[in-house]
């Protein structure tokens, strides 16, 4: 296919791509990447410099940062992948029968689903979390809710476009019944935004989970994830700055993946943009 | 035209009422009582029963919105369970700070993402684009917080250059609130800044494609007229729109922003009063900040029709 | 030596000590003056004293109001507002006698009637004071003439004086002109003490200044009593609620005091940015952190297993995870530095594994999970609960930490709904106050003879006799376990050097008078 050759021919996009996969491969191989337990604790060791045996040294309970960064890397993927599936699936499913069947029922969801932008998406997600408490698992879920939107408001408006096209005609004509034509006809049509969406949204979502656990309203510790190992360094700043350096990079690196792949993907499937 | 507004302005209404229905019922399910935050260890079943008598917390739930709805329509947004002051006047008190601190940050974005966006499509699939778009994705991977700690160790620390700490409001001080604004909302601003330049880069890409700049091109105008004048105030409508989306994001980074740099904003109040289980400060703030989104893109709307004004006939 | 340089000497000495003593008008006028900026954790949540709870408003009201009696460096009662009282034999009836001429900031001199407006208010429910209960057991105020008052207690009760004084400022006195004028809640908080409140900026600081008619009490500097002299102008108390951002600030002169530098910068301070000159205090203090047990859950009910625990922790190990070792190890709710600490109070259990699993088995332990929750709000709660998982992770009991957030954690601790719960507790110089706590775990519900021993201890005022009915309450805690205490952990408080004066108390509420600025 053509798009998929000019994908692979962009050079940022195909960067993106690689590390992406390197965060997947490090999130699989994690028990033999890492060096130590990233949950162990040795306090007679604490905020140590890196050294040969702890490569990015070890935080204020003595645990090795290398190892917490590696595993972290399981959980953001875990976060950002699983929400923006929800998200997807919510957001697909809400925006197809807003777009597909219009009416009252489209006035009211989209109102709805307005309502729910007009909240600024950490706020959202800061209120969720409050209500259901810290766990790894409600962080997806108001991560999910605060995406849904955005997909239904994209799915809505392609289908609103493309409902009036002869393919469609067509479909109706040929006596396909309504779930057919929206997930077999119409949707497929609708994928590229979709997707560029999704990049953007797990983007996001690495960087919501540490925004979240530096208010301590993330995967509750002594969870190694990103956000959190980068909010327990933030009192090192001026005695160990080293500790927040690695987490750093490392969300730096893992959004800077995705965004990179969501633009080329942009660029790709929507030559006007090019 | 004017009925386009007035159309707009009514839409906020009932979407205002949804939020504020969702806002009640998810702050009460947030477990834990502040009836026990105010009494810390001190609470015996005899103190906890007469704090929530008295904060009006024993009636059913929903005898409480519709209490809570009522007043918030007069503009009373009830009282903080902790301070005992009026919530809308703690929130009216911060949100100057809040408002400053963001529209900084916007107009700081928008000075270093334009001149960038606009280079960099004009300068379209050269070395340079792709340096500028490489620095843009950085912009916008990188974390607030650590963005501001960093920020404050580096240029409040070692160069002493801006304080750590403290806050002067603008308006009582032009210059010295000016100073510590300087940092959070530079910080706050690199994000957004990011995204602007790459909306303005694919709009003026787009643009530039069309027959009329061509056209324009044709006729012998200058480059940078036609840059100017046709291409960029018509690339600047779906920007704008942007912008007002991203208000949004920049509302919400506020919260982190005000947090690292101990600044006196409604984001940072917000966050503290979930942690006491203030509720209608919880309430109160939630709704406020939407309100101030709707605004924000009910004013870029309308703005909207200056460089559009097809999208008035739609 | 000649009578002309006797008599010179004679004056010098004279002078020396009429100077040394409540500083002479020449030494006192050369250290007026001057701005402290103070950093500290978090903003005051009202300035109201009677609605205010909160340790952060008491480091500033402290400033502003003066207490009927309170407590000095030795715990001891140390008379501020009141020159002396009386108790009746059976502790049904206190009189206090009042000072003369104790201005309000308003101008106006305090007396008696003042006494019975302020503590009606706090007693009155619709002032929402929280702490409204503990003065239930008061009958009626009597005004007995301009400088006398006089309390009637429901039934016989010695803790009045500890109550008054532990309350402290939060059952200061107020003008009742004042509170009306500012239609019943009191943002413009008006009191006896040597700074007048300026204003309140929320989350950005709260300005005191010298009030120039305060008459600075006879003796020395004394708790929160004493001869307090206001050598500074005034006063900022700063929220800073970033600990990093603190210290950065400190070290850019942008507060000149910090009042709660974090164990892990000790260090630092010391070695560091002492060359900076910058100064730090530290003081063993008063309060406590404990792991506590659940009397009305599966497990944690038997003693036999929280024997077994006892046994398993290595409490010097706990201690050095959560303070880095600045901290005094104890068990006892009697903290190391009361006066009612004895060497009883430090018997406790030394690890001992074998013994450890031996109870461990008794109890009928199946390697179910235990659940420990905790905070992390406060760093000690957080690191104490985790070194309390290591450790009996090596007895085999297996814990699962519930990290929640504090409004929850503070529900689970006041219902006894949990296993167990890692929690701290603040400065308590009465022990009665800290023991009454484990009312909520169910521990006191099972066991009469601690309520009784608690009754005897505050029925009386007799040092002895509460001493030891207090040594008999920590051996029932030491026989049953319904706690773990580890530590009393260590303050630090780090200022420049030029601010002098200062002397840090064991309950870390910071005191700014009788301190001055040499710049």
């Amino acid at each position: 296919m053509m798009t998929w050759q000019r994908l692979v021919a962009h050079k940022t996009g195909m960067l993106g791509l690689v590390i992406i996969l390197l965060n997947v491969s490090v999130a699989f191989t994690a028990p033999w990447v890492a060096t130590h337990d990233p949950l162990g604790m040795d306090i007679l060791n604490r905020d140590a410099p890196p050294s040969m045996d702890h490569i990015f040294g070890t935080d204020d309970y003595g645990r090795d940062i290398f190892s917490r960064v590696v595993y972290g890397t399981r959980i953001s993927l875990y976060i950002s992948l699983l929400s923006v599936l929800v998200a997807m699936v919510c957001g697909i499913g809400i925006g197809a029968f807003s777009g597909y069947y219009r009416g009252w029922a489209d006035t009211v969801i989209m109102r709805f689903m307005d309502a729910l932008m007009s909240f600024p998406a950490i706020l959202l997600a800061i209120g969720i979390m409050a209500v259901r408490g810290g766990h790894i698992n409600n962080v997806v879920i108001a991560l999910g809710v605060v995406y849904t939107p955005r997909f239904a408001r994209i799915v809505r408006g392609s289908f609103l476009s493309l409902k009036e096209k002869e393919f469609v005609e067509a479909a109706v004509a040929g006596g396909n019944g309504d779930l057919v034509i929206i997930f077999r006809h119409i949707l497929p049509n609708c994928m590229a935004p979709i997707i560029v969406q999704a990049t953007v949204s797990l983007a996001y979502a690495i960087l919501a989970e540490a925004a979240l656990s530096f208010l301590g309203l993330g995967a509750p510790p002594p969870a190694p994830s990103w956000g959190n190992i980068l909010s327990d360094a933030r009192n090192f700043m001026l005695d160990a700055p080293w500790m927040t350096i690695f987490p750093g990079i490392a969300i730096t690196f893992s959004v800077l993946g995705f965004n990179l792949l969501g633009d080329a993907l942009r660029d790709v499937l929507d030559p006007r943009l090019k | 035209m004017v009925r386009y507004i007035i159309k707009r302005i009514l839409y906020i209404i009932p979407t205002l009422f949804i939020v504020a229905f969702l806002i009640f019922f998810l702050v009460h399910l947030i477990p834990g009582d502040p009836a026990l935050v105010i009494l810390g260890e001190d609470a015996s079943p005899e103190n906890v029963k007469v704090v929530r008598e008295t904060l009006g917390l024993d009636k059913p739930l929903y005898t409480q919105f519709v209490l809570w709805i009522g007043k918030v329509g007069m503009g009373d947004f009830g009282r903080s369970i902790f301070t005992k002051r009026p919530v809308i006047d703690d929130i009216l008190e911060r949100f100057p700070v809040t408002l400053v601190l963001t529209t900084l940050a916007m107009i700081f974005s928008l000075l270093i993402a334009l001149p960038p966006g606009i280079y960099a499509a004009v300068h379209h699939n050269t070395r340079k684009d792709y340096t500028f778009m490489f620095c843009t994705i950085l912009g916008v991977s990188i974390p607030g917080f650590w963005l501001g700690l960093m920020a404050l160790l580096f240029f409040s620390v070692k160069l002493g250059w801006f304080p750590t700490i403290g806050f002067v409001p603008m308006w009582e001080d032009f210059f010295v609130g000016f100073r510590y604004m300087v940092l959070p909302s530079m910080t706050l601003g690199l994000f957004m800044a990011a995204v602007v330049a790459r909306m303005i880069r694919s709009s003026m890409l787009e643009v530039l494609r069309l027959e009329y700049v061509t056209h324009a091109r044709a006729k012998g105008l200058g480059e940078w007229k036609v840059i100017g004048k046709h291409a960029l105030k018509n690339a600047f409508g779906p920007t704008l729109t942007t912008i007002g989306i991203q208000y949004g994001m920049l509302l919400g980074g506020a919260v982190i922003t005000e947090t690292v740099f101990s600044l006196p904003g409604l984001g940072k109040y917000l966050v503290l009063s979930i942690y006491s289980r203030d509720y209608p400060v919880v309430q109160g703030c939630i709704l406020f900040f939407a309100l101030t989104y709707m605004v924000i893109n009910l004013v870029v709307d309308i703005l909207y029709v200056y460089f559009d004004p097809r999208i008035v006939y739609e | 030596m000649r009578s002309g340089m006797r008599i010179l000497v004679i004056l010098a000495v004279v002078c020396m000590i009429g100077f040394g003593q409540g500083d002479g008008l020449v030494g006192a006028a050369s250290k007026r003056g001057g701005e402290i900026k103070v950093g500290t954790n978090a903003d005051v949540s009202a300035v109201d004293p009677h609605v205010s709870t909160s340790v952060p408003n008491a480091v500033v009201l402290n400033h502003i109001f003066e207490p009927l009696v309170c407590y000095g460096d030795k715990l001891d009662f140390v008379p501020v507002l009141a020159e002396r009282w009386e108790i009746s034999s059976d502790y049904k009836t206190y009189t206090f006698y009042l000072r003369k001429n104790r201005l309000f900031h308003n101008g106006r001199e305090m007396v008696a009637e003042d006494v019975k407006y302020s503590i009606e208010r706090v007693m009155d429910p619709k002032t929402g004071c929280p702490f409204r209960s503990h003065f239930g057991k008061i009958e009626s105020i009597e005004v007995v003439d301009k400088y006398t008052v006089r309390f009637h207690m429901k039934e016989s009760n010695a803790g009045l004086l500890s109550i008054l004084a532990y309350e402290h400022p939060r059952i200061a006195v107020i003008p009742k002109e004042e509170v009306e004028k500012q239609g019943g809640v009191f943002n413009h908080p008006v009191g006896t003490g040597p700074y007048a409140f300026v204003e309140w900026k929320p989350d950005r600081y709260v300005l005191v200044e010298r009030f120039e008619k305060y008459q600075p009490l006879p003796g020395p500097m004394n708790g929160m009593g004493g001869a307090r002299i206001p050598y500074v102008d005034k006063i900022k108390f700063i929220p800073i609620g970033e600990k990093e951002v603190a210290t950065m600030a400190l070290l850019n002169k942008e507060i000149d005091f910090l009042l709660q530098v974090p164990f892990k910068s000790v260090e630092k301070f010391r070695k560091e940015y002492s060359k900076k000159g910058i100064v730090i205090e530290e003081i063993p203090g008063l309060a406590f952190y404990q792991i506590f047990f659940g009397f009305k859950k599966p497990i944690t009910k038997d003693v036999n297993f929280r024997k077994a625990c006892a046994y398993a922790i290595d409490r010097d190990m706990v201690a050095k995870a959560a303070t880095r070792g600045y901290c005094a190890v104890n068990s006892s709710f009697v903290a190391v530095k009361n006066q009612y600490h004895t060497p009883y109070h430090d018997t406790w259990y030394k690890k001992d594994i074998p013994k450890a699993k031996a109870l461990l088995e008794a109890s009928g332990y199946n390697g179910e999970e235990v659940i420990l929750y905790t905070s992390k709000k406060y760093p000690m709660m957080y690191d104490q609960a985790l070194a309390v998982q290591s450790e009996l992770a090596t007895l085999g009991v297996k814990i699962k930490l519930e990290v929640v957030d504090l409004p929850v954690l503070i529900k689970k601790f006041t219902s006894g709904d949990y296993q167990m719960l890692s929690f701290g507790l603040g400065a308590k110089p009465n022990p009665n106050l800290a023991y009454i706590v484990l009312k909520m775990n169910g521990f006191l519900a099972e066991n009469p003879r601690m309520r009784e021993l608690m009754g005897q201890a505050s029925k009386t005022l007799d040092f002895e006799t509460r001493k030891k009915a207090f040594e008999e309450c920590h051996r029932l805690v030491y026989e049953n376990v319904p706690a773990i205490g580890f530590y009393n952990y260590n303050y630090f408080n780090a200022y420049h050097s030029y601010l002098k004066g200062f002397k840090i108390l064991p309950t870390n509420m910071p005191r700014f008078w009788g301190v001055w600025l040499e710049k």
